[in-house]
């Protein structure tokens, strides 16, 4: 739990201030200017390590994560990213668009990347030490490693949530704010954007009778999706999921899973899990990921009923992992 | 890979079992037209006989393979090949039973010929030609399934081309019998229905065959055939 807080806490601005969210418009160019002055590896990127291995077969011709002309368009863009730990190579030559309006699962034995792989997609990696990243992640056609880029505007529009719920020891009304007052929103636009945050996260109908009670007090499932609420308050366009219902129940579980239904109406969601029926139930895409290559990334439905790699079949029918 | 085997125990003893009652249905239904030809052209009342029995046996492990294959699902959430296997033989099971109940029909007319003390058709030659084309037909599909060889069924459509050649072969020749007045009119529609239900068991070997290509790679071998073409929107 503490582990987790302070990754959550991990990303608040340091001053001065970034520029208010609510001041800028949500497209490409609202990441801001950058308060991080170190040169990051991936603003110069340079070709995979020549000892690295070779890029696996998608097996789905010679660009499977072209976009086919009826999905909708790709909010983030990973082209040729690799992760190192000291030498050994965490990701391998990842190439996948995450497209907007869509739930992308990744999948895979433990060990093989996944949290790994979207915690760069906000620059998550950045406060764990020893991690080496290389490639191309674009949110919008904008290099989210760009010099130019306030990491803390990018995990407001691409925001987080974590395996065990995060909630601050505030109350529910506080958790959703939290974000909404470091960006020094108006009093009014608090109060309205809490209550819509809440209404999305489906929480408001459960809670709004005392939205002043501490949020320690809510369910493990509440508390999951509060945590929702708290990422939405403040304009993300995707939401990074990494494992939300492995401490919940079967109803909190189903909770959070209607809700990703609903969310991804407005929002792309990427979501890693380890229970391979909930990717069958909420996702539109999966994909995945072995000894941290991309083996197979389709629609869900092919990859559950006709997958191409042989690995993936394994994995999927419950043969390994 | 070290740690790829198979670990789904319980799925996998679900799927042998599910694969056993396949091959026992599959058998019974082969059976099934062997006896109801054999009592047809051999004028053999007690092998037309068994057939309404292999034809309550038939319907009775069609429902154990449906209740098995719901199991299955419900327990085990089975994904890519595995659940392909299942939908396949729930699926195929339907086209095993109605081949067992037109060998039922055939018997009964086999039968009826018998009480009234009726020789084999003329046709007896082009018939049994049929009939041991159609069985080919039946015992090539069901191969292939329990084998999970797609290629041996690929053309299995030209098969059925011969079969349907056959019937209206005979159609013809007892159209102009019956037209002739050398053979009854009574007669002659038996000798029809006997081979439009050969036709159509050949039809559901054919399906069969489908399904197993579809079973196997996931790919169906032509439109309609399989959850792949169902519903391309969806």
């Amino acid at each position: 739990m503490t582990a987790a807080l302070e990754d959550e806490l991990s990303y608040l601005p340091r001053p001065p201030l970034p520029i208010p969210a609510s001041a800028k418009p949500r497209d490409a160019e609202d990441l801001g200017k950058s308060s991080f002055s170190g040169v990051h590896p991936m603003s110069s990127p340079s070709p995979p390590s020549p000892t690295a291995p070779p890029s696996p077969s998608l097996g789905a011709g010679s660009s499977p994560w072209a976009s086919p002309a009826t999905r909708p368009p790709s909010v983030i863009t990973v082209r040729e990213l690799w992760v190192w730990a000291g030498k050994k190579a965490i990701l391998s030559d990842i190439n996948l668009d995450f497209a907007e309006r869509e739930v992308t699962a990744i999948i895979g034995p433990s060990g093989c990347g996944k949290t790994t792989l979207i915690r760069t997609l906000n620059r998550m990696t950045e406060v764990s030490p020893g991690l080496k990243v290389r490639g191309s992640i674009q949110y919008k056609g904008q290099d989210i490693y760009g010099r130019a880029v306030n990491p803390v505007l990018l995990r407001q529009r691409v925001g987080m949530v974590f395996q065990r719920p995060t909630v601050f020891p505030l109350s529910v009304f506080e958790n959703v704010a939290f974000g909404l007052r470091l960006n020094r929103e108006s009093r009014d636009v608090v109060e309205t954007k809490v209550v819509d945050s809440l209404k999305r996260a489906g929480l408001y109908e459960e809670l709004k009778d005392n939205l002043h009670r501490s949020a320690l007090t809510l369910s493990g499932g509440q508390q999951q999706r509060l945590c929702i609420a708290r990422a939405l308050a403040v304009n993300p366009r995707v939401l990074l999921l990494d494992e939300p219902t492995s401490s919940l129940d079967p109803s909190a579980t189903q909770k959070v899973e209607d809700l990703l239904f609903e969310l991804k109406r407005e929002y792309a969601v990427i979501i890693v899990t380890h229970n391979m029926q909930q990717a069958a139930r909420v996702a539109d895409r999966t994909a995945f990921l072995y000894q941290g290559k991309l083996i197979e990334v389709d629609e869900t439905k092919r990859l559950f009923e006709n997958p191409r790699e042989k690995l993936t079949e394994s994995y999927v029918t419950g043969r390994f992992g | 890979m070290k740690s790829e085997r198979p670990r789904r125990v319980a799925l996998e003893e679900g799927l042998s079992k599910l694969g056993e009652n396949m091959v026992t249905l599959a058998e019974l239904s082969e059976f099934a037209i062997q006896k109801a030809i054999g009592g047809l052209l051999e004028s053999d009342a007690p092998q037309a006989l068994e057939v309404s029995t292999l034809d309550r046996e038939i319907y009775a492990l069609q429902n154990v393979i449906e209740k098995n294959c719901v199991d299955l699902i419900a327990l085990h959430a089975p994904v890519a090949r595995d659940l392909r296997t299942i939908t396949t033989s729930l699926k195929i099971v339907t086209d095993l039973d109605r081949i067992g109940r037109y060998a039922r029909d055939i018997a009964e007319i086999a039968l009826e010929q018998q009480k009234q003390g009726k020789a084999p058709p003329r046709e007896e030659e082009q018939l049994k030609r049929m009939s041991d084309l159609t069985i080919h037909m039946v015992d090539t599909a069901v191969r292939a399934f329990t084998r999970h060889d797609a290629a041996s069924v690929r053309d299995i459509a030209e098969f059925d081309n011969a079969v349907d050649d056959l019937y209206e072969a005979i159609y013809q020749d007892l159209i102009t019998q019956i037209g002739k007045g050398t053979l009854s009119p009574e007669t002659g529609v038996q000798y029809i229905l006997v081979c439009r239900y050969l036709e159509r068991i050949a039809d559901h070997a054919v399906n069969v065959g489908h399904r197993v290509v579809y079973m196997v790679t996931g790919e169906s071998p032509i439109k309609g055939i399989g959850p792949a073409d169902a519903d391309p929107a969806g």
